[in-house]
């Protein structure tokens, strides 16, 4: 059983992983995602004191990490990519099984969407929050969430060649597609 | 001219997905087929056809966020807040 720490920066270590699970979403680099997962750690300790205790501090953590990257963002005026994608295929290239391809397309897709919307669907559809929730980390209404959720998952879709509530079948597999949309043979 | 046989339960299992033959099974009833035509199965790659888009779209995101949760942690974020703690402790 764990319990809180009565400091609750003793907690911080370990939200790290989430932290760079949700900054490596948004900068799509792990180089650049451990960077700005430090500055949060660095914010977050000086600004302990607004931290109301027995709230959420993942919350907290994520709204830190998130304000940290868009105000970047905003500064530099340049996008944050990982041109090569490098890091993108070191870290998510998987053991040869079921789906790979499909997720492999999944992966370059969700590369092409906006930070807004990797944001979002991390936050809904991955980390689980409800709307109500990302609409705190993220500081804006909750139909804003609900409206970026629905262009997010559309523009995936568009960009995986998906009608909305269709097959998952990426369109650039397209042999493999046409073969097993003719006909296909149901397992026993 | 020869003849063309085919065993009783050839056509089971075999199902068609173009335009014209969508969700048929050979032995289905057209009733059955009807519902068939609902529940496709077995896609590509292992992805069962017919899950809903937004379904597959959650289980690629949860498995993005998850790999990323399974990094190891650099000890340069132990190092950082032992170092701040101490920054603090000094202070």
């Amino acid at each position: 059983m764990t319990t809180a720490a009565a400091d609750p920066r003793e907690d911080l270590i370990g939200h790290v992983p989430a932290l760079r699970a949700f900054a490596l979403s948004l900068t799509r680099n792990i180089a650049d995602a451990d960077d700005l997962v430090q500055d949060t750690l660095v914010k977050a300790w000086d600004k302990f004191g607004s931290f109301t205790a027995g709230t959420d501090l993942r919350a907290w953590l994520f709204t830190i990490l998130r304000n940290q990257f868009f105000s970047t963002k905003r500064k530099t005026k340049r996008q944050v990519e990982d041109p090569d994608q490098v890091h993108e295929q070191s870290l998510f290239d998987s053991p040869a099984h079921d789906g790979r391809l499909a997720y492999g397309e999944f992966q370059r897709a969700f590369d092409k969407l906006s930070p807004e919307h990797r944001e979002v669907l991390i936050l809904v559809g991955a980390n689980g929050y409800s709307c109500e929730e990302a609409a705190h980390v993220m500081g804006v209404a909750v139909g804003t969430v609900k409206s970026r959720t629905a262009r997010a998952r559309a523009r995936l879709l568009d960009l995986l060649g998906v009608q909305s509530g269709g097959d998952f079948l990426p369109t650039t597999e397209g042999a493999t597609a046409a073969v097993m949309s003719r006909s296909s043979i149901r397992a026993a | 001219m020869g003849s063309f046989f085919m065993e009783p339960n050839a056509g089971d299992g075999v199902w068609f997905h173009d335009e014209t033959e969508a969700g048929k099974k050979m032995s289905d009833t057209p009733s059955q087929r009807s519902r068939s035509a609902r529940v496709p199965q077995g896609g590509p790659g292992g992805t069962p056809r017919g899950r809903n888009s937004t379904d597959e779209i959650d289980a690629n995101l949860k498995r993005t966020y998850q790999q990323a949760l399974d990094l190891d942690v650099p000890d340069r974020f132990r190092s950082l807040l032992a170092a701040l703690k101490e920054k603090e402790r000094q202070q």
